[in-house]
């Protein structure tokens, strides 16, 4: 029984489109895989408005490249194609602490944490000074309870986590501990600009879950928002 | 149909938030979600129900129905993801009702 015929020959193809600089029977087999690549290749006879026009994997290259990727193709006649996108890691890719304050899912980097003690083994560790509380570490720290800054209502207690940004410590007091995680970190839209991320300490957002994003929090914004209500009480 | 993208690039996406219908221009709308994933974040205010996750993307989530209606906007279920100039914006609607085609469109003066 024979098919009826809805692709062109790839030697067709590369002729039609005037894409070959010597004979077909010089170019190696990766020369011609190349060639899908370029705009305006295609080797299906029948088109409609959206497939077949030969847009696809020249955008994939494009797209793929920009990111400092390769795409690889190998292919063997009557067994398939392997087609190998190689992308770089990204820069932005960060090993973070995941933890929760209330139901928000939170991350710091793990580079700007120093340590994480239970709540319930640093109550004598804990002074209050001017109504504030401080964290006796190595040094004296300002304590920040996030669900404060979240302006959430008061909730458990359960750990601190010692952070270090700029030449300053702070201790955060935070929910449950989900463990460490390495996440994509992307930036926060510009309809949450500047101002929204000095009175959150959140500078991006990241996957933590399936379809969960997480909140990068900032050490020094933090520190700026414990400094803006110090200046508050005065 | 070979003039269906050309009938796209004039159609109006009609939704509704309360009582009141609104348009959007259909080749502006990249995607109608039923059940979104939304995160919410602190200190918004309330027509802001958060923030999505689009294709990389991170995408704010306006609450139509709060923004134009006041209240928690709890009706608005639909969410509809759209290009406006650079940004993708998502917005969330109480329904989407139909696609007005060109010839359909009336302009009222």
């Amino acid at each position: 029984m024979k098919r009826p015929r809805k692709r062109t020959s790839f030697k067709k193809a590369t002729k039609e489109k005037d894409l070959l600089q010597k004979s077909y029977e010089e170019y190696t087999p990766e020369d011609l895989f190349q060639l899908i690549f370029k705009p305006g290749f295609s080797t299906t006879a029948v088109t409609n408005e959206f497939s077949g026009r030969g847009v696809g994997m020249d955008v994939v290259l494009q797209k793929v490249e920009h990111l400092g990727g390769i795409v690889e193709v190998d292919s063997a006649l009557g067994e398939g194609t392997t087609f190998t996108l190689t992308m770089p890691v990204s820069m932005t890719s960060v090993d973070s602490l995941h933890f929760k304050v209330g139901d928000y899912d939170c991350l710091l980097p793990i580079r700007s944490v120093e340590a994480i003690h239970a709540m319930d083994e640093m109550w004598d560790r804990i002074d209050i000074i001017e109504g504030r509380p401080y964290l006796q570490e190595k040094t004296i720290m300002p304590v920040i309870r996030l669900w404060d800054v979240f302006d959430l209502d008061e909730m458990d207690e359960e750990y601190i986590i010692v952070v270090k940004g700029i030449n300053r410590s702070l201790g955060l007091v935070v929910g449950a501990i989900d463990g460490q995680i390495t996440v994509v970190e992307k930036a926060l839209p510009d309809l949450l600009g500047s101002a929204y991320r000095g009175i959150t300490g959140i500078t991006g957002c990241a996957i933590v879950g399936e379809g969960t994003l997480g909140m990068m929090l900032n050490v020094d914004k933090l520190f700026g928002i414990y400094q803006r209500g110090l200046k508050e009480d005065e | 149909m070979n003039d269906s993208s050309l009938a796209l690039e004039s159609s109006i996406l009609v939704m509704e938030v309360g009582e009141t219908r609104y348009g959007l221009h259909a080749k502006r709308v990249l995607e109608i979600i039923w059940d979104p994933m939304i995160t919410a974040m602190p200190k918004l205010p309330p027509y802001l129900a958060g923030v999505m996750n689009y294709k990389g993307a991170i995408v704010p989530v306006i609450n139509l129905h709060a923004l134009c209606l006041g209240g928690e906007g709890k009706d608005a279920k639909v969410c509809i993801l759209f290009e406006s100039g650079k940004e993708i914006l998502a917005i969330l609607v109480d329904a989407v009702v139909e696609m007005l085609l060109e010839d359909e469109i009336k302009k009222d003066d």
